[in-house]
């Protein structure tokens, strides 16, 4: 206290205060910055692939890239052409389904009798609103069709971002590390390399657990002679990405399905998505992500929450990838940079410079 | 003050304002650890009480409580359900005998229910999804609650390494005696709980009341909430009573108000440890607060929040921070 310019250090504050401007800009911006993590995460998806074509057929990264694209294309292309005729006829089932599926769902509330008051109650609001509410719902479905063209736009952009990213790396990296202090960017590399080995490890244990848990539900739900096996299947396996939640709401269409069958068959259905769905949590999984990530259940459902709750829906989807990239994050700079550091000696001398 | 002290300020704000917004999400999880802290106990008993490991002894306490809330539930829902209908016929009755001016009245409002049915339609739906946010909510907290109680020990190193390195060993004995006092806080409740129950079954069968086991489990649970759960439990066996006499009722009230009296002055003075009871004033004060902040679960879960806050207060604060805080020289 005793020399104010030492007291007082001015472009300290100016710093701090551009980052909580920086902050809450990135806060405003969060739908550019969660289009373009999710670009990091393909990217990432993308570079797995390319490195070992790289390494094995020592091709150059944009051929590489290339390659992988193509072989991408081809085989999105080659499961469309098998799978789209199946798949479009199941969907138009589907359809057909549907409104006899809510009749039986509604023949089985009103046995229950309590609720055939919501029932009555439903169906007047049926008759009564269908003319009044024609209009705001119209323009729900503008909003709906809106929404659709966003998510689409924002999905082509992390494409083209994601095949950016992967055609060049190396700059990418260097821009990160030469925007960090002097003294940190070796630890600065260091750490992108974790990050990425921990996001590599999960989106690749993650790929394989998914395409098991595909492959056994689809075998299953047809030696159950479930109809629209396949669709429910590929549902089942896209959701294993999204932990907890995912596999549960993905359950609720093939089970769905079995109950328009019979009531014994859905029951079925959901015992053995329980099965399978437990054994990839609690076996699979670890098993695949021994050695890059360890994340705790509670962790990651928490995360999946948090982030729902502060950035909806695209949030829920890329909370694992972010809590895996987090978790390296704080455990390399929060708990061993700071916490681990933080011993009394240093403390000390601070508190009595403040006492003095 | 340097750059990093500033850029930690900021992250502290930041953090801040996210915890707040996720306020709702963070009691939840404090639900979920307050009901492991109770489950961990128990398994903890169990193994050391019959030796087995430590899955076998999760499994028994979780095959244990399913089986007891199921007979809690099969033993509470359906009177009640019986009894509430019973009730919905004989209020507009006991309504009409009462004002005397009823009958207009009734008819109008049935009048105006008709017309309003596409209204009306509207709370339903709502109450309805406010039903499954809150069974998604319980689901939420339980499952958490398992996977807590299935690997404790890794949580707690997470939690400790969190702190700074040399305050390590005494934020695990702050955690320890938040546990401690957690553990010691619902033995307490739960013998005071089973005591009220007791006592309202009894006094609810030497009046000659309907459902009296239904009303002193009712008691018992209610009893957790301090000040609201006891007023809201006198409610129903009062309503039970109206409908057989007035009289029954006052002595129904005159009965519960006994019981509130022992127990706050009698069998929780003899049960809950003296550190752990808090004065009646800033009990109020908690649940109020809370309620405010994290809605009614706030309310539910004000007093385990409270013990764990007088720990953290009592070790953090006053005697880490405050007792060794002397007057600057300078000053």
């Amino acid at each position: 206290m005793n020399r104010p310019s030492q007291a007082f250090n001015w472009p300290a504050l100016l710093g701090s205060i551009a980052l909580l401007g920086l902050g809450i800009l990135a806060w405003e911006l969060r739908w550019v910055l969660l289009v373009l993590f999710g670009a990091i995460v393909m990217a990432v998806a993308l570079d797995v692939p390319v490195q070992i074509l790289i390494r094995r057929l020592r091709l150059k990264r944009p051929q590489a890239l290339l390659v992988v694209l193509v072989l991408l294309c081809f085989l999105g292309w080659e499961l469309g052409t098998m799978l789209l005729p199946d798949l479009l006829e199941q969907i138009k089932t589907l359809n057909q389904l549907l409104p006899i599926l809510i009749q039986k769902l509604f023949l089985l509330t009103g046995e229950i009798n309590g609720l055939q008051d919501l029932q009555i109650a439903l169906k007047s609001l049926n008759s009564i609103s269908n003319l009044q509410k024609l209009q705001p719902f119209g323009s729900q479905l503008l909003g709906l069709a809106g929404g659709a063209v966003n998510s689409s736009l924002q999905i082509i952009l992390m494409t083209l971002l994601a095949i950016l990213l992967c055609l060049d790396p190396p700059s990418h990296t260097r821009l990160i590390i030469s925007s960090s202090p002097r003294f940190y960017r070796q630890h600065v590399k260091r750490l992108l390399g974790e990050c990425r080995a921990a996001l590599g490890g999960w989106l690749a244990g993650m790929t394989i657990s998914a395409s098991l848990v595909f492959l056994v539900t689809w075998a299953g739900l047809a030696w159950l002679k479930v109809p629209l096996a396949l669709l429910s299947g590929m549902i089942c396996g896209a959701l294993t990405f999204v932990p907890t939640i995912g596999p549960t709401v993905a359950t609720l269409v093939p089970a769905a399905v079995a109950l328009l069958i019979s009531p014994l068959l859905s029951l079925q259905v959901i015992i053995m998505r329980l099965i399978i769905q437990n054994a990839e949590a609690f076996l699979i999984t670890p098993i695949l992500l021994k050695h890059t990530v360890n994340l705790l259940p509670t962790v990651a459902l928490m995360a999946q929450l948090s982030l729902g709750a502060l950035l909806g829906l695209p949030g829920v989807l890329l909370a694992l990838p972010t809590i895996v990239v987090l978790q390296v994050l704080l455990e390399e700079i929060f708990v061993k940079e700071i916490m681990d550091r933080w011993t009394l000696k240093a403390y000390l001398p601070a508190r009595n410079k403040v006492e003095k | 003050m340097g750059f990093a002290q500033w850029c930690s300020l900021v992250a502290l704000l930041a953090a801040a304002t996210i915890c707040w917004q996720l306020r709702e999400l963070l009691i939840q999880l404090f639900a979920a650890v307050v009901l492991c802290v109770a489950l961990t106990g128990l398994v903890s008993g169990i193994e050391q009480s019959l030796k087995i490991k430590r899955w076998q002894a999760l499994f028994m306490a979780l095959g244990l409580i399913i089986l007891l809330v199921t007979l809690l539930v099969s033993q509470l829902v359906p009177p009640f359900i019986e009894q509430f209908k019973e009730l919905l016929d004989q209020l507009p009755k006991a309504a009409t005998y009462l004002t005397g001016l009823g009958d207009n009245y009734f008819i109008k409002m049935g009048q105006k229910t008709n017309l309003n049915l596409g209204g009306g339609v509207k709370p339903i739906l709502g109450f309805v999804g406010n039903i499954g946010a809150a069974a998604l909510q319980s689901l939420f907290v339980l499952a958490v609650t398992v996977m807590l109680a299935a690997q404790p020990k890794s949580y707690y190193q997470v939690a400790v390494s969190l702190a700074p390195s040399f305050y390590r060993k005494k934020f695990a004995l702050v955690l320890d005696r938040c546990g401690l006092a957690l553990k010691s806080w619902m033995f307490g409740v739960l013998l005071s709980s089973i005591c009220v129950g007791l006592l309202a079954f009894f006094g609810l069968s030497l009046l000659g009341v309907k459902l009296t086991i239904a009303n002193g489990i009712l008691a018992g649970l209610l009893n957790v909430i301090p000040n609201v759960g006891p007023t809201i439990g006198t409610i129903f066996p009062m309503a039970v009573a109206v409908l057989e006499s007035p009289w029954k009722a006052a002595a129904v009230l005159a009965l519960y108000i006994i019981i509130q009296n022992l127990e706050s002055y009698v069998i929780t003075p003899s049960v809950m440890h003296h550190q752990l009871r808090l004065l009646p004033g800033l009990t109020l004060a908690a649940q109020v607060g809370f309620t405010l902040i994290f809605g009614p679960l706030g309310l539910i879960l004000a007093l385990p929040m409270a013990v764990c806050f007088q720990v953290l207060i009592r070790d953090l604060l006053i005697n880490d921070l405050l007792d060794g805080w002397k007057r600057p020289l300078g000053a």
